[in-house]
């Protein structure tokens, strides 16, 4: 079964809904591709197992990546894919120290939502085929996760169709025919049902090959298909021409293809425009849905071997209608929104009892007290958030922790047993913090303990910055912890 | 997967494309008729008595012709100096290798853009057709190689853009001209 790697997912801490979706993102994504059809399904490796491989291997572990990175992770990836995220929620609400004219003027001028809204950009790379996918998402921060997923999960190895083109379907062509043999596609096409619009089947001229070269790679505004280049940033004040063209023809043009394609569905009434190269040794074809101006299927392979351009056009056709990998959207959120069952691993047939106890602070500071609580609920949090569990009862636990486990230096099989008995728990969930004397910053570190079967079965070690950062660090905790369980759960089904 | 019918002489018909198919071929598909008394807008290739004749035929078959020229419209939107795809000219001791690649992007970004608003052009030029001339439908001919056997038609319904008709034809020994044409136009008319 091939790997997906889910790698950082950035977010802007300060939002909750941020959060929530970094969180639930790679969770959905596992769960989706559990109920695929067993030839699309892939396994998950969550954010922080692989972020422990990037340690391990000195690798960068960001949610963008320049060119030579990603040939540095192919040793990490070994054929599978890697998906990074950036998040951000746009709250109306929350924009401070403006009055009600300002906020007016400045909505009035840019495109500001007025309600609540995520945005999500999202990054896939094949290690396999070296091909780089990303989609921005603009979702309402309830249904985000669901489209992340969504716009995810059609991948394929050396296809992309976000939706089948349907039979009736309305769609224009483009194909580097000459005039005789785009009439026999367009016959196949009217034959299959589809509802024909001309485009570029409008005069005697043929389109240039070269031309359609361009198609290969192409970003619109929701989903892109490039193949990963140095980021490029201009911008010294005396290069303003520059800085210009670049603002125009590279950063606005997703935007301002997404406008045409809008354009030339809206002249020709079609839903659809597919771009058919079926010559030379690498054919391609593209679909464009042009009511939303986003790229809806890409493909570069195909099963006919044959180069005959009328054997590979046929072959194209079939393939936009077959589907993939998908999900309906009401079976995503469902998924998105169910928690994971967590049975007791005795014979009692009930919910997992699960001991969370206050992080030991080993700072020897009353600066850092706070975090003790801050983290334990922030577990607590996550875990309510994806999991049905019982969570023993905390005065207890915390005090036979306190007795047994000496600040979390005395975590020995026989502690450890003599705490399972006492609060007839299946896992613990424990950890402690410190203060790096190099640098003043907090170290964290997470333990999780599978009390019956007597094994640490996950844990991580963070360090951050004592400034707003370790909120972060605090979710990150708390999300790992998620994700060890998660992993657990689902290695033993 | 089910196989349009017409195509159950299996994919011998999808060979279309081969340089060296020579057998007689006469498909065609019909999603409505063009009625006799309909407004059409003709584009021919050849020269103006060739045209002239096709006119008549379609004169004489009833429709009310609009003659267009035999400038087709991606002819009169191409220009000779429509931008190729070409690279960014490198000067490399004035560029840092991040400019030329972004100059690359946006030349190829140019193209990209380029493509798809002459697209937008002709359509524009089609809905001119339409909203000035009053022409209900299009009919494209090439029919200037039909001794050498190279004869197709198109026909769009202006006013929803939709395919209503196409047609590859291959002339037979006993064909000349005005019975290819007759054919088209009767295959047009009656949608068989």
């Amino acid at each position: 079964m091939p790997t997906t790697y889910v790698g950082a997912i950035a977010y802007y801490q300060k939002n909750p809904a941020a959060r929530e979706i970094a969180l639930r993102f790679p969770i959905a994504l596992s769960r989706a591709y559990a109920r695929l059809q067993k030839e699309y399904r892939s396994k998950v490796v969550y954010p922080n197992q692989f972020r422990k491989l990037c340690q391990e291997k000195n690798l960068p572990f960001r949610a963008v990546y320049a060119p030579a990175d990603y040939q540095l992770l192919k040793d990490v990836l070994q054929g599978g894919s890697l998906v990074t995220a950036e998040i951000r929620v746009y709250d109306p609400d929350e924009e401070e120290d403006e009055d009600e004219a300002k906020k007016d003027d400045k909505k009035a001028e840019s495109s500001l939502p007025e309600e609540i809204t995520a945005y999500a950009s999202l990054y896939h790379y094949n290690s396999t085929t070296g091909e780089m996918h990303s989609f921005f998402i603009t979702a309402h921060p309830e249904v985000a996760v669901r489209e992340m997923v969504r716009y995810i999960l059609p991948m394929e190895n050396g296809r992309y169709l976000l939706r089948p083109i349907a039979t009736k379907s309305s769609l224009a062509i483009l194909s580097p025919l000459d005039p005789l043999s785009l009439n026999s596609v367009l016959t196949y096409l009217l034959e299959w049902g589809y509802d024909v619009r001309v485009l570029g089947g409008n005069d005697f001229g043929m389109l240039d090959l070269s031309r359609l070269e361009l198609l290969r790679e192409i970003q619109t505004v929701n989903v892109s298909y490039y193949t990963p280049e140095e980021t490029i940033v201009p911008a010294a004040a005396e290069e303003r021409e520059f800085a210009q063209l670049f603002q125009e023809k590279v950063k606005e043009f997703p935007q301002r293809l997404t406008a045409q394609l809008r354009a030339l569905g809206k002249k020709v009434g079609a839903h659809y425009l597919v771009v058919l190269q079926p010559f030379g040794k690498h054919p391609f074809a593209r679909g464009f849905d042009l009511r939303r101006g986003e790229l809806v299927w890409r493909q570069d392979q195909f099963a006919e071997k044959s180069d005959n351009p009328g054997l590979r056009i046929a072959a194209m056709v079939s393939e936009m209608q077959r589907v993939g990998p998908q999900i309906a959207k009401e079976e995503l959120e469902q998924i998105v929104a169910e928690k994971d069952r967590v049975s007791a691993q005795r014979d009692t047939g009930g919910l997992a009892r699960v001991a969370i106890l206050d992080f030991y602070d080993r700072t020897r500071s009353p600066l850092y007290n706070w975090l003790s609580v801050s983290l334990s609920s922030a577990v607590n949090d996550s875990m309510q958030r994806i999991f049905e569990f019982e969570r023993t009862e905390e005065k207890k636990s915390n005090e036979a922790g306190a007795k047994l486990f000496a600040g979390g230096k005395n975590l020995t099989l026989k502690t450890l047993q003599a705490f399972q008995t006492e609060l007839d728990a299946d896992y613990l969930i424990l950890g402690f913090y410190s203060l790096n004397p190099k640098n003043g910053n907090v170290i964290i570190e997470s333990k999780v303990y599978d009390l019956v079967k007597k094994k640490e079965i996950g844990g991580k070690v963070l360090e951050s910055t004592v400034d707003v950062q370790l909120f972060n660090a605090v979710d990150e905790i708390a999300s790992g912890v998620v994700q060890d369980i998660l992993q657990m759960t689902q290695q033993g089904k | 997967m089910k196989i349009p019918t017409l195509l159950q002489a299996p994919l011998v018909a999808m060979a279309f494309l081969s340089m060296s198919c020579h057998t007689a071929m006469n498909k065609y598909f019909i999603k409505e008729p063009v009625p006799p008394n309909s407004s059409i807008g003709i584009f021919v290739e050849g020269d103006s008595q060739f045209r002239n004749a096709i006119f008549a035929e379609f004169l004489r078959a009833g429709y009310d012709v609009r003659a267009l020229g035999a400038v087709e419209p991606a002819t009169a939107l191409e220009s000779p100096d429509a931008p190729q795809p070409k690279k960014a000219p490198v000067q490399e001791a004035k560029n840092s290798p991040k400019q030329v690649l972004a100059v690359d992007r946006a030349l190829e970004n140019v193209h990209k853009l380029h493509l798809f608003s002459l697209e937008n052009l002709k359509l524009d030029q089609l809905q001119v057709l339409q909203k000035k001339l009053g022409i209900r439908y299009l009919v494209l001919l090439s029919l200037s190689r039909w001794d050498t056997g190279n004869c197709w038609a198109r026909a769009i319904k202006l006013d929803t853009m939709q395919l209503v008709y196409v047609h590859n034809y291959e002339p037979a020994r006993h064909d000349d001209l005005k019975s290819v044409l007759g054919m088209m136009i009767r295959t047009m008319q009656s949608g068989k």
